[in-house]
């Protein structure tokens, strides 16, 4: 087989084994959510073509490791029957991880899940000189782990009191994570310099004393692991869905402007350094 | 002024969320206007049981700490009255 074809099937998800001609399928699953039908259809593949097991990978991926180069078109045909498209390895956008967020998780400040899907939609797939990995996170607390992705997105909220019916129970103030809240006079106040908008006196007061200022998602840039890890920075704060979709679009393009073959984002911003970087990804014109 | 009538309910050791799920169904059996201290671990238990009783529509009156747990008193205030 000609390396000209196995980069093509590698960018598709086939993933040459070092076994002869057998292949390790990857499979799309943005934010990681398989439906029960895509379960039952993966298990009567992996039964038929593969060796009666799947892969959970690291970014919410799932493989099907042992399938012939012969059964290609019939598992693929089998897969999309339940809507399973193949993943992306290479250099180019790789599978879209997200947390819960608050569709169902009560640390959640944002719908982690819905925004990821849409990144998916949008950047799966993208060529590009290198790999861009991205997650969405719904809270500080990083389950998604947003610092070690290329492009990682936090949800993030700024408390504001309103202290009418508030009872002094300074449950705030015991459970800020970072003391940023103390009493002056009787009323909680922050410190908007300790503040890391992790929302927790806003979850935990019984009065709705603390009420929401502000929402959006911290984009940070620059994660990876691999032989040199390094966590990803912030780049801006607060920003929408919206407006998060459009910082993407710009370091993705900044990425596939500057960036040398195989050289990961984060490298990217080593050497230009991260004032340079936020420069040119903030007067990037659209492709 | 009559005196609300009050009632406890020790849930040091009792981990989330059942401490939540045993506040609720006790409240559930008071009239409205009837109280229930209920005594909470600190950590996740005090950080979620008082504000999920307001999500539920009951008054949090007090929350008092102790040496090493929280009370909590909850005035019942909801559609399931007894």
């Amino acid at each position: 087989m000609e390396v000209k074809d196995l980069s093509r099937l590698k960018a598709g998800g086939f993933m040459k084994q070092k076994q002869p001609d057998l292949f390790s399928l990857r499979l799309r699953v943005p934010v990681g959510n398989v439906t029960a039908p895509q379960l039952a259809k993966l298990a009567e593949v992996a039964e038929t073509y593969g060796k009666g097991y799947v892969h959970l990978t690291t970014r919410q991926g799932i493989e099907i490791p042992f399938i012939h180069f012969d059964d290609f078109a019939v598992v693929t045909d089998e897969l999309i029957k339940v809507g399973l498209k193949l993943g992306s390895c290479g250099a180019r956008v790789r599978n879209v991880m997200a947390c819960a967020g608050d569709r169902y998780c009560s640390h959640g400040l944002g719908n982690s899940m819905e925004f990821g899907r849409k990144i998916d939609e949008r950047f799966f797939g993208r060529d590009l000189p290198t790999k861009i990995k991205i997650a969405v996170s719904g809270c500080p607390n990083s389950c998604a782990k947003p610092q070690e992705n290329d492009i990682g997105f936090m949800a993030v909220v700024e408390p504001e009191f309103e202290g009418s019916e508030c009872i002094n129970c300074e449950l705030c103030v015991e459970g800020c994570p970072t003391k940023a809240i103390t009493m002056v006079d009787g009323t909680p106040e922050v410190d908007r310099a300790k503040c890391i908008y992790e929302g927790n006196c806003i979850m935990s007061c019984p009065t709705e004393s603390w009420k929401i200022k502000r929402k959006g998602y911290t984009v940070f840039v620059g994660g990876k692991l691999g032989k040199f890890p390094q966590l990803g920075k912030p780049i801006v704060q607060f920003v929408s869905e919206e407006e998060g979709l459009d910082w993407a679009e710009r370091i993705i393009t900044v990425c596939g402007t500057l960036a040398c073959e195989g050289e990961r984002l984060g490298t990217l911003i080593n050497r230009i350094g991260p004032d340079k970087f936020k420069e040119e990804v903030i007067s990037c014109r659209r492709r | 002024m009559q005196k609300a009538v009050k009632y406890e309910l020790d849930l040091r050791g009792v981990t989330c969320p059942i401490n939540f799920v045993k506040t609720k169904l006790r409240l559930e059996k008071l009239k409205n206007g009837e109280q229930l201290e209920v005594l909470l671990d600190q950590g996740e238990p005090i950080r979620n049981v008082p504000r999920s009783a307001r999500e539920e529509g009951h008054k949090v009156l007090r929350v008092q700490k102790n040496e090493d747990y929280y009370s909590v008193l909850i005035e019942k205030s909801g559609r399931i009255s007894s």
